[in-house]
């Protein structure tokens, strides 16, 4: 029985309000035990299950403070859904390797996932505006620290955070 | 929310026009042959590359532009499929493309001998018959940076 499209809407408007409130343990429940979770552009790759996933959503949450998402775009597929939002809050670690000195920030996100049929995120793959992130990390510094400085720190941590 | 859809105005496009309009254009580009790009989008087709300077581009006279500049700085070699998605008119294709990019492609320098890369690939496409309405592109902007700054030709 593969599940409707409200129930997909309420499946994803749970894992976001998990994600806005920084709850592992919620988002966790939303995801399959044997989920693959693919932020890609992460430097380790894919993360499997549970365990896997969760410093990657523990890295997130220290690097970005989320207030909202805005739904953009919603496609719907048997057991598949794809979702295009706008992420507001604030750059509050080091996103993608970049100082965030709790900067405000937004940025599109695209989510494109699928789904078992008892409810859970069984592939979760992420797709992220990284030139417009890293465009407003670099050219908003309240310090006044240069582009290429910023520049510099993500190449020497060699990827992004997550 | 401003647009949630599920594209139920009329019985479809068979997953099996989408993904023969999806060959032809995979081709075109790779060809570098812009009036066969052209030919698998609708007139009005919403065309954005995330990232692109410029983008949304919403006319076939915006993306001839974008497509001479494209071609300029981004040489196909070859792509792999990786993951397919179909629903009512709309698919989503993830692919890993293999290429050449030179000058500034996506705001990095990559010089004019240019070097290779190889990133992700996701298109999200719309589709009204046997045209592509709206293409929205997204890649793995983190790969091709760092595939830039590597100074020895591989």
């Amino acid at each position: 029985m593969t599940l409707t499209p409200a129930e997909m809407d309420e499946l994803m408007d749970r894992h976001f309000a998990y994600e806005m409130s920084d709850d592992v343990d919620g988002v966790l429940a939303t995801l399959a035990p044997d989920v693959v979770h693919d932020i890609v552009g992460a430097p380790d790759g894919p993360t499997i299950g549970h365990s896997g996933t969760r410093p990657t959503y523990e890295q997130v949450f220290a690097d970005l403070a989320g207030d909202r998402v805005e739904t953009l775009h919603r496609y719907y597929g048997s057991n598949c859904l794809t979702d295009e939002s706008l992420w507001i809050g604030r750059a509050v670690g080091n996103p993608l390797g970049i100082p965030g000195d709790s900067r405000p920030l937004e940025f599109r996100i695209l989510h494109v996932m699928e789904f078992d049929d008892t409810g859970h995120i069984t592939r979760e793959n992420v797709w992220l505006d990284y030139p417009s992130i890293t465009a407003q990390l670099t050219h908003n510094s309240p310090d006044n620290n240069t582009h290429e400085g910023h520049e510099q720190k993500a190449h020497e941590q060699e990827g992004i955070s997550r | 929310m401003t647009d949630t859809e599920m594209n139920t105005r009329n019985a479809g496009t068979p997953p099996e026009v989408m993904d023969a309009v999806m060959a032809r254009h995979f081709e075109a580009e790779a060809a570098h042959d812009r009036e066969g790009i052209l030919a698998t989008l609708t007139e009005d087709a919403e065309h954005e590359p995330v990232g692109f300077p410029g983008a949304p581009f919403h006319s076939h006279d915006e993306l001839m532009g974008f497509y001479e500049v494209l071609f300029e700085e981004l040489e196909q070699i070859d792509i792999t499929p990786v993951r397919r998605l179909h629903g009512h008119n709309f698919l989503v294709d993830e692919i890993q493309y293999g290429g050449r990019a030179y000058n500034g492609f996506m705001g990095f320098e990559f010089g004019p001998d240019g070097k290779p890369v190889d990133f992700r690939l996701l298109h999200v496409c719309e589709f009204e018959g046997d045209r592509i309405s709206r293409e929205q592109v997204w890649l793995d902007v983190n790969a091709i940076r760092m595939q830039a700054a590597v100074n020895v030709d591989a």
